[in-house]
């Protein structure tokens, strides 16, 4: 079995590639999921200020008594959370696609600087 | 010594690099599709109960009249609360989603049975706003959970 020189190895991997590269990553799946999210939370957010006045008006004109302007606020209110919810959860899908994609990177430049292949899968 | 540094500076990229990481549940299609189809479900039905409180018939619109979307609804809602629950713990968001959605069917069903009448200028259409929206929260969370662990 041959022997490795570490530090050789390590002399002869890319910095400098690896953090463009994975500045590149980052930044693609960082725009990525805010393309994505951008039009979804601003049509959440409008249509919700538009709900809640629509609701007061009801209730301003008598229209709904205070147990309807209740529950139907409660759905609002609701909706919004999930909403809220769904924004958490792509950001975090976010920060693992970019940490895990960023692991990829350092492992593929390892390989090819030492011939060790990283356990990612 | 300048290898030495190197080599003591990378060691823990190099074993962080040995896993990958993991912080939210991975996509779930039974999930995805139940929820999918769910909302079409809800939509069929609004658009017919809606139809009754633009009309001059204060009897049509009753709750019993629509026993059987709900019976379906209620199944719909059991399944995907039972599905989420056995996942772990990375699954909260997922899981209180589904409870979001599951407590605004409760205030949604109580409205009902309470009665909706005929009313001029109020369809309702900001409960089925916001139903669709929690619908909608699910669905892009789990569009989003495709691309786990590959990047975009």
């Amino acid at each position: 079995m041959p022997s490795i020189d570490i530090g050789k190895g390590l002399q002869a991997l890319d910095y400098k590639k690896i953090l463009s590269d994975s500045i590149a990553l980052a930044k693609n799946e960082a725009g990525s999921s805010f393309n994505k999210l951008k039009p979804f939370a601003e049509h959440q957010f409008q249509q919700f200020a538009e709900d809640a006045l629509f609701l007061a008006n009801l209730k301003l004109k008598k229209t709904i008594d205070d147990e309807e302007l209740k529950s139907r606020i409660q759905l609002q209110k609701l909706a919004l959370q999930n909403v809220l919810l769904a924004i958490k959860g792509i950001g975090l899908v976010t920060a693992q696609n970019i940490v895990n994609g960023v692991l990829a990177i350092v492992a593929t430049a390892v390989k090819g600087a030492i011939k060790v292949a990283l356990p990612i899968s | 010594m300048k290898n030495r540094i190197v080599v003591a500076l990378l060691m823990p990229l190099l074993l962080v690099a040995c896993f990958t990481v993991k912080f939210i549940t991975g996509y779930d299609e039974v999930l995805d599709q139940t929820v999918n189809r769910m909302k079409t479900d809800f939509n069929v039905h609004f658009i017919k109960l809606a139809r009754t409180i633009q009309d001059s018939d204060p009897n049509n619109q009753k709750f019993e009249n629509f026993l059987d979307y709900y019976d379906h609804l209620q199944a719909d809602l059991i399944t995907i609360k039972a599905r989420t629950s056995v996942l772990d713990g990375k699954a909260k968001i997922v899981k209180d989603q589904v409870e979001k959605l599951d407590s605004s069917f409760q205030v949604f069903i109580t409205m009902h049975k309470r009665g909706i009448p005929d009313r001029q200028g109020d369809d309702h259409h900001t409960d089925q706003n916001a139903i669709n929206s929690s619908f909608d929260a699910i669905i892009i969370l789990q569009e989003s959970l495709k691309t786990t662990g590959k990047p975009n």
